[in-house]
């Protein structure tokens, strides 16, 4: 894991954000938006969405930068070999979400919310909650 | 036998074979080692059989600097030793412990821990433990330890055994029974009197409360008086040697460690309810551990790779909301207006919906009524060697007349970067594993730190007399017929509890002097 320091650490670049291919995006004959993107994947926080939101605001509060749907859409998506599973079921989001969350973890992708340490796609998916 | 000193008369010059200062881990292993030896053992005791609390009193001293225990609170002063109130935690030091490398100054022993490993055997039998064994191996294959899945990678589960041996109460009858072996009970050395050559102890003044005082002469003294008051007898000892005795490179006193430890952050589990948290926690459900506990540690490569010092963490679980503990532990790591439990909640339930929820987890969730349970972290770190930390005579006196001690305690930086870097790591594993998330509070050390009462290396050992006050021996450099025994000849700490390393300490000295000795 890579040092962290106290502050949320997770920089993004213009070049993170064009790397990010739709056309990598399985089962959709039309692309969808952003805000059907972000629909989707914050779908695995189930009956929880208040809390989600709690936490994606505390993540916002110190990463200002990353307020917006297709900010976040595209860094949650970015840098992976196996994009979302937009469209299907919702376990099958959740089971992506998790193993990206793991994967952040081991690579060092980390954030820290009030001294919790989270990986980077479970805060920013909290922070889609709280802004789609 | 034990005798008591009140009754020796006054100006006896008593002689012995093997003379040993102090009756606690140390000198009892010592003198229960030359039970039915060729030679005669005197064990010099400054306290009784019993707690009291005038002797209790030559234990005062002086704390400047960073704040630290009650000089007399956590040392205990009769026949025992502070073995009469230890928790009886035990393991050997790790193996890098013994080595010297080049981010911490000043480590580095005159030997190797496969050295010592013999010794550590023997040491399992005089602490009443079981097998030896004190890795995540062993634990799991003959123990039935359940681990958690990280002792793969960078983290690994070492073991601590338990076993409050109350070394007073279980070697007194043998130890009483010993033809060859006197106590000495309310005996207090005030002077370790060279002779004229100043290379070789002479003879011992030893004084008791009520003011009688007398001699002990033998061909071979062993200090063995604690990490603390090794350093004071060394030093107060300086009628020809005006620094003290094995103090002409101002060693002396020097490198004091102990082993921070304390509460340093929160665990959120996905699952609350898994067996396996209960191998690494000292409480559980109200239960304190009976002779077992896993502690995680970066592995050896990590160390190196990030130039750490080895530390442990474990865990402790806590109800919420049910004591005055968590109370203050929500209080330490929550230092915001931020309600306490709100974002913990939040996260739980986070957590279980990306993680998914098992067993009671799930039941939990369900009905979600039930706050979520947390875990204290628990770090059990050490300190490296500073000579700048030290044990030092001041100005007030005891009833004996002899100087008190002044202690300076120093922690590195080195040390709370290893803290904070190993919990880290911890919090990445546990993440990488599903197992849950780690709420990180610390930075610096807290104000309210805890210490283990470990005193170590105010005597250490190097095969340099520039660097050590003892060799590789235990002697003292110069002076051939003095021993050290204790925990301050150790030239590094660890992070290991040091009981069992001074047994084996000491079960290697008495060899050594067995080797000595003529027949």
């Amino acid at each position: 894991m890579k040092r962290s320091t106290r502050r949320i650490f997770i920089a993004t670049s213009g070049a993170v954000l064009a790397a990010f291919s739709r056309g990598s995006l399985h089962g959709f004959g039309n692309l969808p938006s952003d805000r059907e993107l972000a629909a989707d994947l914050v779908r695995i926080f189930d009956g929880h969405q208040s809390s989600a939101q709690a936490v994606g605001r505390e993540y916002l509060r110190h990463m200002p930068t990353e307020a917006s749907v297709t900010r976040l859409v595209c860094l949650i998506c970015a840098e992976d070999s196996q994009p979302p599973p937009i469209g299907r079921n919702c376990q099958a989001i959740r089971d992506w979400a998790c193993t990206k969350s793991r994967d952040d973890f081991r690579s060092g992708r980390v954030v820290e919310i009030q001294g919790w340490i989270l990986s980077a796609t479970e805060a920013r998916l909290c922070a889609l909650a709280a802004i789609s | 036998m034990f005798i008591d000193a009140h009754e020796v008369p006054e100006a006896t010059v008593l002689d012995t074979d093997v003379c040993i200062i102090g009756a606690g881990a140390a000198g009892i292993t010592l003198a229960h080692e030359f039970i039915d030896a060729r030679f005669r053992v005197s064990v010099l005791e400054s306290g009784g059989l019993e707690h009291d609390d005038a002797s209790q009193q030559l234990y005062k001293g002086r704390s400047v600097g960073r704040k630290y225990n009650e000089l007399d609170a956590c040392r205990l002063r009769y026949f025992g030793g502070t073995t009469n109130h230890w928790n009886g935690w035990c393991r050997p030091l790790n193996a890098i412990d013994f080595e010297e490398y080049s981010w911490a100054p000043y480590s580095g022993w005159p030997f190797g821990f496969e050295d010592l490993l013999p010794y550590y055997y023997r040491a399992q039998n005089v602490c009443q433990l079981g097998e030896y064994g004190y890795d995540n191996i062993w634990l799991q294959n003959h123990a039935g330890g359940e681990l958690l899945p990280l002792n793969e990678g960078q983290m690994v589960t070492e073991v601590i055994q338990i076993a409050p041996t109350r070394f007073g109460q279980v070697y007194r009858s043998i130890i009483k029974a010993a033809a060859n072996v006197a106590i000495y009970l309310n005996a207090n050395v005030t002077n370790i009197e060279t002779g004229e050559m100043q290379n070789e102890i002479a003879r011992l003044r030893v004084a008791t409360l009520n003011g009688r005082k007398f001699w002990i002469t033998a061909k071979y003294y062993i200090l063995a008086a604690g990490g603390i008051e090794n350093a004071r007898l060394l030093l107060v000892s300086n009628e020809t040697r005006t620094a003290g005795l094995g103090n002409e490179n101002d060693l002396v006193g020097r490198f004091f460690m102990d082993h921070p430890e304390g509460e340093v952050g929160l665990f959120l589990p996905v699952n609350p309810g898994d067996k396996r948290w209960a191998t690494y926690c000292d409480e559980y459900l109200g239960r304190t551990s009976t002779d077992l506990l896993g502690v995680l540690a970066p592995r050896r490569f990590i160390l190196e790779q990030d130039q750490i010092l080895h530390c442990t963490i474990g865990l402790s679980y806590v109800l919420p909301d049910s004591s005055k503990g968590w109370n203050a532990l929500r209080e330490l790591v929550h230092g915001n207006n931020h309600s306490a439990s709100q974002i913990e909640s939040d996260l739980w339930r986070i957590l279980s919906d990306i993680e998914g929820v098992v067993g009671d987890g799930y039941e939990i969730l369900k009905h979600g009524s039930i706050a979520p349970k947390v875990f204290n972290i628990k770090f059990y770190g050490q300190t490296t060697p500073d000579p700048d930390s030290r044990v030092t005579l001041d100005q007030e006196r005891d009833a004996l007349g002899l100087p008190r001690v002044r202690l300076d305690l120093h922690l590195s930086e080195l040390a709370r970067h290893s803290t904070k870097r190993t919990l880290e790591i911890f919090a990445g594993r546990l993440g990488e594993s599903g197992l849950g998330r780690v709420k990180i509070a610390f930075d610096d050390w807290p104000v309210g730190i805890k210490y283990g009462c470990h005193h170590i290396g105010t005597t250490r050992m190097s095969a340099n007399p520039k660097y050590g006050v003892v060799d590789a021996d235990c002697r003292i450099h110069g002076i051939g017929n003095l021993y050290v025994a204790g925990s301050s000849v150790f030239p590094t700490s660890g992070s290991a509890n040091p009981t069992l390393t001074i047994v084996a300490l000491a079960l290697r000295l008495a060899d050594q002097i067995k080797r000595c000795m003529p027949g």
